[in-house]
């Protein structure tokens, strides 16, 4: 089976990360963090299409990428990615070698600070709580209403995602070249936006 | 949500990392970051609570730095040190390269420092960041937890249970449960606390396990239905844990009648309403996998009465240790009910 390339890169980036944090990862991280980093790819105003492979939102409103699940299975299968606990996995060392290698690339470097950023996340807030915030996000609180398997970032699903980051843009008053900022900023208003019950408080 | 653009920029007024990139700009939220990061290491090695004094974390920021510290290898800290020889006060120097310099406490000034460098400050459970004249409180987005910096990522609803009933429910420090008590002293429960117990616990379950779990409050609509929290794993969509809540102790209305006694008999039924909604689950969905936990919050004291307002220590502990025992055991006689996680809330007691 040959694997995507993007995901395969950002499956190990993000596995190495987590890891980094907390000695180990899950695989519903890597779906989540990769979503909200697409996300970030959207508010640098790159497109969609260009961010290499899709999500669909699932019957509970979690990010899910079938290219990222492919790269995770082979790297399970072959393994590079091993299982120590429930939902703990780790990522061999061999792989962050490998890693470092292909990181430096140009080609790779706009995509990077997508990634850094939606880790970065986890150090300001918790998993947990991006989680919890993420949800709230316009297409993922479609995905929970309409409990079925539909894709995410359409072209109508989108339209809602760039409101909210231009509101996001005019109030950082001044330009930052730092994608922390922005992401941090707008997962704090979209978790203390809702409710625990998931409705807008 | 179409007011977003205002909670966007409330958020702006009221975080720190919008008032650190104001004062230094893109270089001071890079330092906050380091912070924060060596915040979340320090609390992983040493509980905030443990250093009774204040901790200051700073960060030089690139273009200000004119400082005659000098950086010795003997300086740096590792923290895992730190947990056996807690200090009253704690300063800590970030450098670039992410290195963790322990400082003389007295020696640091933050009026000196704050012009060139980003500051958290952390005392008594406030910590704040300082970044040249600004200073602002963090944003605390989970009632429970003493710092943001301390909020852990958890991978199992046992390890999670456990975690809240040690942290939260003991001392009540859950800002949201906190609020199910009638008196200072927490001797009575307000009249139906079932709510708030429920929300605290939901937001605790978010917060730490919710990167891998799905975690939905549930309407209680009547004792066949009692699941009070419904708990999916992610990507896993045949399996399901339901978390049922149940609350022992003395309840009582804003004019002061009790409004319910719960003791065992009320826990029983808990266990029983929460078997036989397995069943009815295991019926209906045949290839779910579903699990059942059942939390009791113990708020139980002895030798209570209308308008108490202090209670011993030998009465207000009497039930801290007496396991409530079930007939069945529902973990015992079946596979699908974990062990019940009976949770004693303790009182604030008088001298004597």
């Amino acid at each position: 089976m040959s694997l995507n390339p993007q995901a395969t890169f950002d499956t190990i980036f993000l596995a190495c990360r987590l890891q980094r944090q907390t000695n180990s990862f899950s695989s519903p991280g890597l779906h989540l963090f990769a979503y909200l980093a697409c996300l970030l790819w959207i508010y640098s105003g790159r497109s969609v299409s260009d961010w290499g492979y899709d999500f669909v939102g699932t019957e509970l409103g979690a990010p899910f990428s079938q290219k990222i699940n492919d790269t995770y299975e082979q790297l399970l299968k072959r393994g590079m990615i091993v299982s120590i606990k429930e939902n703990q996995l780790q990522i061999i060392p061999e792989a962050e070698t490998r890693l470092n290698d292909t990181t430096r690339l140009h080609l790779n470097r706009e995509r990077v600070k997508c990634l850094e950023a939606a880790f970065a996340s986890t150090i300001a807030l918790s998993t947990g709580i991006v989680s919890s915030a993420l949800s709230n996000e316009p297409e993922l609180s479609r995905a929970r209403e309409l409990p079925a398997k539909r894709p995410l970032l359409e072209e109508a699903g989108c339209s809602r995602i760039y409101r909210q980051f231009d509101a996001l843009r005019n109030c950082l008053k001044s330009p930052s070249n730092d994608l922390r900022l922005p992401t941090v900023v707008w997962l704090t208003a979209l978790y203390s936006s809702y409710g625990l019950s998931g409705i807008k408080s | 949500m179409n007011n977003f653009p205002d909670k966007v920029a409330e958020i702006c007024q009221l975080t720190h990392l919008p008032i650190i990139h104001e004062a230094f700009g893109d270089p001071g939220v890079d330092a906050a970051f380091k912070i924060m990061e060596t915040a979340k290491n320090l609390f992983k090695h040493v509980e905030p609570e443990r250093i009774p004094g204040k901790i200051i974390i700073y960060h030089y920021v690139s273009s200000c730095k004119e400082t005659n510290q000098t950086y010795e290898e003997r300086d740096v800290v590792e923290f895992a040190t730190l947990s056996n020889k807690t200090p009253h006060d704690l300063a800590l120097e970030v450098t670039f390269d992410k290195r963790v310099y322990l400082r003389n406490f007295e020696d640091i000034s933050l009026v000196d420092i704050r012009s060139k460098a980003v500051i958290y400050h952390n005392v008594k459970d406030y910590e704040e960041f300082i970044a040249k004249d600004k200073k602002m409180a963090v944003y605390r987005l989970d009632s429970s937890a003493r710092s943001q910096f301390s909020i852990p990522t958890l991978s199992t609803l046992r390890e999670a249970l456990k975690q809240y009933e040690h942290e939260n429910i003991r001392e009540s420090t859950c800002y949201i449960f906190r609020d199910v008590w009638y008196d200072e002293n927490r001797i009575f429960l307000k009249a139906s606390p079932e709510e708030k117990m429920r929300n605290s616990l939901v937001q605790f379950l978010r917060n730490r396990i919710g990167g891998n779990h799905d975690v939905w409050p549930e309407q209680n609509v009547d004792e066949s239905h009692p699941v009070d929290i419904r708990v999916q794993p992610r990507l896993s969509n045949n399996r399901l844990l339901l978390i049922e809540i149940k609350w022992l102790g003395d309840s009582i209305a804003e004019d002061g009648h009790v409004t319910a006694r719960h003791r065992n008999v009320r826990a029983q039924e808990g266990a029983d309403q929460l078997s036989n909604y397995l069943d009815d689950q295991l019926r209906s969905s045949p290839n779910r996998v579903i699990h059942g936990y059942y939390v009791i919050i113990d708020a139980r004291r002895k030798n209570l009465r209308e308008g108490l307002r202090t209670i011993s220590q030998s009465d207000g502990y009497y039930y801290e240790n007496r396991k409530l025992s079930f007939n069945p055991d529902p973990h015992l006689i079946r596979r699908d009910f974990d062990h019940p996680y009976q949770m004693f809330a303790k009182p604030i007691c008088c001298a004597s």
